[in-house]
């Protein structure tokens, strides 16, 4: 068959400053949309959180560089490195706490709860930089302490992460039950609360060893359990739109 | 232009009703809702921006459940809330700075916005204080402000005139009827003159219903016949003050009051039929 070619219409020139001028008014008319990654969200945010949580935060971590240098250089016993860590532990999780109760101290969730990011995934954002930083703590603390001992490194794991679970589970569940007002001191006297517990193991040092380390590894799983608990319970809560945390009713 | 839907929601807090089968359509324009204290104007708005589910009933936006709509519904919005919170230690500039991210405005376009709203509420010159050193007028404006940062296309408003000083409101009033003309704006307030003033439609709300609705001549259309005004003498105003819902006392002349009240039927032989203004149908309502 024979190829015919393609026949294009002809231009019409007068008319292309007209078109011209249409897509113009398109895209002038068109909404700019923009939607940040999650990166950009967590990035952003950053700066905007307070000072005493973040600040808090990174004072912990520097605490701990200081605690592993000092305890190394001064050869410090076994029962030290572990009774300080545990406190530490204990506190990190205070401080997460600390940040979500803020929106709601100083009425700011309504606001919050009517905006693009609303509080769902700006406590999302939350608790992303702040997990972050405590995995960097709990690890430099691990990595720090387990060196220096010499119970090995999984048992450091257990005996850190033991009053860390226990106290952020804990915190979560008093940030799930009193939704309202100022609620940072409950909070401060949970952590304060678990870190003294973390203590008691100390006056049976029988408890650091070997033949206990099935116990540490239920505490854990408990611990845990109640962690994951409380946070898909507040997830969920925060998905079905329910407003128990967004208005002062 | 967006079309925002009410059908027959309604919310109730342990077990008393707080709003009650509310129907109607918004469109562009501003509205006024208009209550005493407890009518149930917050819970509606509150409704109306997402931050309440309704018990039953459905508020559409384009013809589109705004509970599914999420993010897409929010991005319409600027809200205003009655009780408007803010961090104390944020300078203004940084507040709508944070606030701007959060109505994810595109961050090239933040610092314009920001001048632009605060420009429009008279606090360009303020936004390096900090949040806890302003005034409760000065802190209404950055509220005002800040609802307008995404340029929404629906803008609701809790007693935004709460806390403003009269040449305050003044300057508010101007700016939300320019607002207006290209968006639903969704105010409420219990002072009459402000909703007198700028809505363009007026929703009348007592326990959680809406007992009146229309424009400004309309509802006071309804009214006429109903409000009266007479020259008493002082023992005689008190009289009718007890008798009668007496909307207004003006002590004139010669010891004599001129009473301004609402009835159904003449209260007294020589009383004169009165223009029904906003605060009388309010009154009438209010008092049934």
């Amino acid at each position: 068959m024979k190829n015919r070619g393609i026949l294009l219409e002809e231009i019409q020139v007068e008319g292309k400053a007209q078109v011209l001028e249409q897509i113009r008014e398109a895209v002038e008319a068109k909404e700019i949309r923009y939607q940040p990654s999650l990166i950009q969200m967590v990035l952003g945010h950053i700066k905007y959180l307070s000072l005493p949580a973040l600040g808090g935060q990174i004072a912990c971590l520097f605490l701990i560089f200081g605690m592993c240098i000092y305890f190394e250089r001064s050869q410090a016993q076994l029962m030290i490195w572990l009774g300080t860590g545990s406190v530490l532990a204990a506190c990190l999780g205070v401080f997460l706490m600390l940040e979500l109760c803020r929106s709601s101290s100083f009425h700011m969730v309504e606001l919050e709860q009517s905006c693009y990011f609303n509080v769902k995934q700006l406590w999302c954002v939350k608790m992303i930089i702040f997990g972050c930083l405590d995995l960097l703590i709990l690890t430099v603390l691990i990595a720090g302490v387990s060196k220096n001992v010499s119970c090995g490194m999984f048992a450091v794991i257990l005996y850190f992460l033991v009053p860390f679970v226990i106290s952020s589970g804990l915190q979560f569940l008093v940030f799930t039950i009193f939704r309202r007002g100022k609620r940072e001191y409950l909070q401060m006297s949970a952590a304060v609360f678990i870190s003294v517990l973390s203590l008691f193991p100390l006056s049976e040092p029988k408890l650091y060893t070997v033949a206990c380390l099935g116990f540490w590894v239920l505490a854990l799983i408990i611990g845990a359990g109640l962690l994951t608990g409380e946070i898909i319970l507040l997830y969920r809560t925060l998905c079905s739109e329910n407003e128990i945390y967004t208005v002062e009713l | 232009m967006p079309e925002l839907r009410l059908e027959h929601i309604g919310k109730s807090y342990r077990g008393l009703p707080a709003v009650t089968e509310m129907e109607y359509v918004f469109q562009r324009g501003i509205y006024g809702l208009l209550g005493a204290n407890g009518a149930g104007k917050t819970t509606l708005l509150r409704m109306i921006v997402g931050v309440l589910q309704p018990d039953f009933g459905r508020i559409l936006c384009n013809q589109q459940d705004i509970s599914h709509m999420g993010g897409e519904y929010r991005r319409m919005l600027g809200y205003l809330p009655q009780e408007f919170g803010y961090y104390p230690n944020f300078t203004i500039h940084r507040y709508m700075k944070y606030l701007a991210e959060l109505k994810a405005v595109p961050p090239e376009l933040a610092e314009e916005r920001i001048d632009e709203t605060l420009n429009k509420v008279g606090l360009e010159h303020q936004k390096r204080q900090r949040m806890k050193n302003l005034s409760g007028g000065m802190i209404r404006r950055v509220g005002i402000a800040q609802a307008l940062l995404n340029d929404p296309d629906i803008l609701v408003l809790d007693e935004p005139t709460a806390g403003l000083d009269p040449r305050e409101r003044i300057r508010f009033r101007n700016f939300v009827s320019e607002l207006g003309r290209e968006r639903i704006v969704i105010l409420s307030s219990h002072i009459v003159s402000d909703i007198e003033y700028i809505a363009d439609e007026i929703l009348l709300m007592r326990a959680g219903k809406q007992v009146e609705s229309g424009s400004l001549p309309q509802v006071c259309r309804k009214m006429q016949g109903k409000v009266w005004e007479c020259l008493e003498s002082m023992e005689s105003a008190r009289r009718l003050n007890q008798q009668f819902v007496v909307s207004n006392m003006k002590n004139m002349e010669e010891g004599n009051v001129c009473v301004r009240l609402l009835s159904d039927r003449k209260p007294v032989e020589h009383a004169v039929m009165a223009e029904p203004g906003l605060e009388d149908v309010f009154l009438y309502h209010m008092m049934q």
